[in-house]
């Protein structure tokens, strides 16, 4: 066993599902200290325990399921958990978190993370509180939605709303959909790189932790409280505190970042109906905060006007409402209220869900795609009712939904001809997240050279860039001033996504957040040593994919995805001339060889992995 | 207004809507007691998104606070909502202030600030000493163990609420006296206080009470409250 750290549990829970069998391990202190927990830790237990051979639906394929030490640490933001495996949608290294309350409860019941492997027989619920975890049956559960599994689990175990936090998989991770992700607490989730099909593989249904004793020692608790109240008010400085992510539809409309109609186009004069500034003073809202943070990030909704009238749930995320409004030529915000918490429930990704629905509507628009070959659905723009009869398809594998199962790249390979040519996606494949990247370069470049399946990098979320070395404001068709960005930023997402705290209410401010390390494990822990943590994630995973097959070659995009923009704020702006260089700067940043993709040995050693560097010799 | 600790998710949003400043945050949101006036504006609000705030009824003395501080309690004596009486308002149909007198009000307490029994019991005394007639339908008058001396029961001392009005009568030759018993008395007072002072118009449309303040130089805001009718009928003699 290591030696307790404050701010830590000092352990982990093994659960291997084969055997049905728990165990505690102890954490070291020196491993905490450059892993910290989460995502660094979790892409750790991947390196070492993980086969790069491995498929990712085979029971050696594992999965870390993390809070770091900064969780429940009273900041706002610390209940968020990361989640590490080899991905269902590209097969290599995934890294996903969701905010909410799972984070802090797990540590609040004695543990900084779950690492699960084998695979069940039938299917389990990992039930974990006071120290103590259990799997149980979870065959009743199969076919629940991810809202009616929270239900389920917290009556059956008799629980309230907040005494526990439940993350399950939805018909789409049961049915092993490539882009199936893990929900919770009421419409969070982590969805990457296929991570519910992973669950799927194990037959893992759901993960449910009680609130348990509620609190963790830290080493300088009044240190702690000071730093919450810093990082609430330079919250407060940001619009996302008022309106989450309700405004970013506006704001991206307005630089050509919104997709709409499948890139087709970047006019959407409906968008003022989707703005928070409409559905937060038409739709009926209720507050619905993660712990300890008192911002208005996210809604709970009921639409009040149109169609869907009375529909309940979450209040769609940015992404969603892009990805089932402007992206499917969809106008009405009540409908997209309907279908974001539809895919939610269903379990999967909204991102590539969107991409999918946009391309069947051009192929069919096109005579590509008719609806004989969609079970009879009428795919035309904005077409509400067969999109969910669609999205339904999809998570059962059901007719053509099937193919669509597979993700958009696959599906588009499927069909081939002229199909192909209009799918977004990277070659790797990752899903883009629901922007339009031709108006948001470092984007669509993160999306291609991505090692986690997701967002690596996003200098958008930082306080200040200049401390990295960048210009305060970035030229977004300057490929030099991006492709800097997207490499000397790299590590700062991935460290708060070790700790494990939300990006937005914390602004992964490094310094602060080094700082809180600081107050609640007692280290002296420095920015540079901040930094440090998230690129020996990125270069870990970087190793990491390449081993298990991943070239240079497939980091780029999709003819559609880098295509010119014919109209809007961008129109006319191509990234394809540059995307060469891009890469090209990017490698040379982060000390990686152009044509292998491998880290040299010095920028490993500058990490401290040594040990990787022998793994390559 | 007690916190179902359970459930409470520590995200700070009811803390700026507390009157009183009575909810901190710790592990969770925290009620202090003996601040909270039971006014129910955090549960009210519907501000918390876990609904963690419950009221219960009190028992007695405590029950007062509600009764005092939160608006959409009756006072099961006057039947009134609130902390004062209709008495004051509408001269017009009761014809509680004749020519000659003068009302006086004072209002205890604040949001933000509130005010304790033994403050109020201070004041009332202050009048009686005076020769205060208290209004018999005043909620505070009623809490009067000896109206003649405005004393108040010694069990509902400690109490805390939002607000208080005491509400008696004097004939309008002691303002001068009452006023300046109301500054002294403003010392040993560990709240804020308001006073209504209230008479009726003459027939030139002066005002007797501001000539009296205007004398004193008493800062004053002119407020006319008047029934038009539609309640009891007017209030007979001499109006």
């Amino acid at each position: 066993m290591g030696t307790k750290t404050y701010g830590t549990t000092g352990k982990i829970v093994r659960v291997d599902l084969s055997e049905e069998r728990i165990w505690e391990e102890g954490l070291d202190e020196g491993v905490l200290r450059r892993y910290l927990g989460g995502t660094c830790l979790g892409v750790k237990y991947l390196y070492g325990e993980v086969d790069p051979k491995t498929e990712w639906s085979e029971p050696q394929n594992r999965i870390f399921i993390g809070s770091g030490v900064l969780g429940g640490a009273r900041i706002p933001g610390t209940g968020s958990f990361s989640m590490v495996t080899k991905g269902a949608f590209n097969n290599g290294a995934a890294s996903t978190q969701a905010n909410g309350f799972l984070g802090a409860y797990l540590k609040f019941s004695g543990f900084d993370g779950i690492l699960v492997q084998g695979a069940a027989s039938s299917w389990k619920y990992l039930y974990i509180r006071d120290g103590l975890a259990e799997l149980r049956d979870a065959q009743h559960l199969v076919g629940q939605d991810t809202w009616e599994v929270e239900d389920s689990i917290k009556k059956e175990l008799g629980y309230r709303e907040r005494g526990m936090s439940v993350f399950s998989i939805g018909p789409a991770g049961e049915n092993l959909v490539r882009f199936a992700g893990v929900f919770g607490d009421r419409g969070h989730s982590a969805s990457h790189n296929g991570i519910g099909a992973v669950w799927g593989s194990k037959k893992l249904k759901a993960i449910a932790i009680s609130r348990s004793g509620g609190s963790i020692e830290v080493a300088h608790p009044a240190e702690i409280a000071s730093l919450a109240k810093k990082f609430i008010d330079d919250f407060k400085q940001s619009p996302i505190f008022e309106w989450g992510t309700s405004k970013v539809i506006t704001g991206g409309l307005d630089v050509g970042d919104l997709p709409v109609k499948n890139y087709t186009t970047n006019l959407f004069p409906e968008c003022p109906q989707f703005d928070g500034g409409y559905t937060r003073s038409h739709f009926k809202v209720k507050n619905h905060p993660c712990l300890f943070c008192s911002s208005h990030h996210n809604e709970l909704m009921t639409v009040t006007e149109g169609p869907y009238t009375g529909y309940f749930g979450k209040e769609p995320d940015y992404e969603q409402w892009a990805a089932w409004g402007p992206q499917i030529g969809q106008t009405d915000p009540g409908a997209a209220v309907m279908l974001s918490n539809e895919v939610d429930r269903l379990g999967f990704d909204c991102n590539e869900g969107g991409w999918i629905i946009g391309w069947v509507m051009e192929c069919y628009e096109k005579g590509l795609l008719t609806s004989k070959d969609l079970d009879g659905l009428e795919m035309t723009w904005g077409n509400v009712e067969a999109t969910r009869a669609l999205l339904k398809n999809i998570a059962y594998r059901r007719g053509f939904g099937a193919t669509l199962a597979e993700g958009v790249k696959r599906s588009a390979e499927h069909i081939g001809g002229e199909a192909l040519k209009l799918a977004v996606y990277t070659m790797q494949p990752n899903t883009p997240r629901t922007h339009d990247h031709r108006g948001r370069w470092i984007e669509m470049l993160d999306s291609c050279v991505t090692n986690s399946g997701t967002l690596e990098t996003q200098p958008g979320f930082l306080k200040d860039v200049t401390i990295y070395g960048l210009p305060q404001t970035l030229d977004r068709f300057s490929w030099k001033q991006q492709s800097d960005a997207e490499a000397k930023t790299k590590g700062t997402l991935l460290f708060a996504d070790s700790l494990v705290v939300c990006a937005f209410s914390t602004r992964c401010n490094l310094p602060l957040l080094a700082k809180a390390v600081s107050a609640a494990t007692g280290w002296d822990f420095s920015f540079e040593e901040a930094l440090k943590v998230g690129r020996r994630a990125v270069n870990l995973m970087r190793v990491y994919n390449i081993r298990a097959g991943h070239t240079p070659d497939l980091e780029q995009p999709s003819p559609r995805y880098c295509s010119t923009p014919v109209d809007g704020p961008a129109k006319g702006k191509s990234i394809r001339p540059h995307l060469e260089d891009m890469l090209s700067n990017y490698y040379n940043l982060m000390g990686w060889d152009r044509t292998t993709g491998l880290p040299r040995p010095e920028t490993l050693r500058e990490l401290g992995l040594e040990y990787v560097v022998n793994d390559l010799k | 207004m007690r916190i179902d600790e359970d459930s409470c998710i520590a995200c700070g949003l009811c803390v700026p809507y507390c009157p009183m400043g009575a909810i901190s945050m710790d592990e969770i949101a925290t009620i202090d007691q003996d601040e909270c006036v039971d006014c129910g504006v955090c549960l009210r609000a519907e501000v918390c998104p876990v609904d963690v705030f419950i009221y219960e009824a009190a028992p007695w003395p405590r029950s007062l606070r509600a009764v005092f501080s939160n608006p959409t309690t009756e006072h099961k004596e006057t039947k009134v909502t609130g902390r004062g009486t209709e008495e004051m308002k509408t001269n017009d149909v009761t014809g509680r202030f004749r020519r000659g007198w003068v009302g006086i009000g004072i209002e205890l307490g604040r949001p933000g600030v509130g005010a304790r029994f033994h403050d109020v019991d201070k004041v009332a005394q202050a009048m009686a000493r005076l020769g205060a007639e208290f209004e018999p339908k005043n909620p505070v008058t009623l809490l009067m163990k000896d109206v003649g001396a405005g004393k108040l029961r010694e069990d509902v001392l400690d109490e805390k609420v939002l607000s208080a009005i005491i509400e008696c009568t004097f004939p309008i030759e002691s303002m001068k006296a009452v006023l300046a018993a109301l500054k002294e008395v403003a010392r040993d007072v560990d709240t804020v206080f308001s006073v209504d002072c209230i008479s009726v118009v003459e027939p030139d449309g002066s005002l007797p009470v501001d000539r009296i303040l205007s004398e004193l130089e008493i800062p004053r805001y002119i407020n006319s409250k008047t029934n038009v009718g539609l309640g009891r009928p007017l209030a007979e003699g001499e109006n």
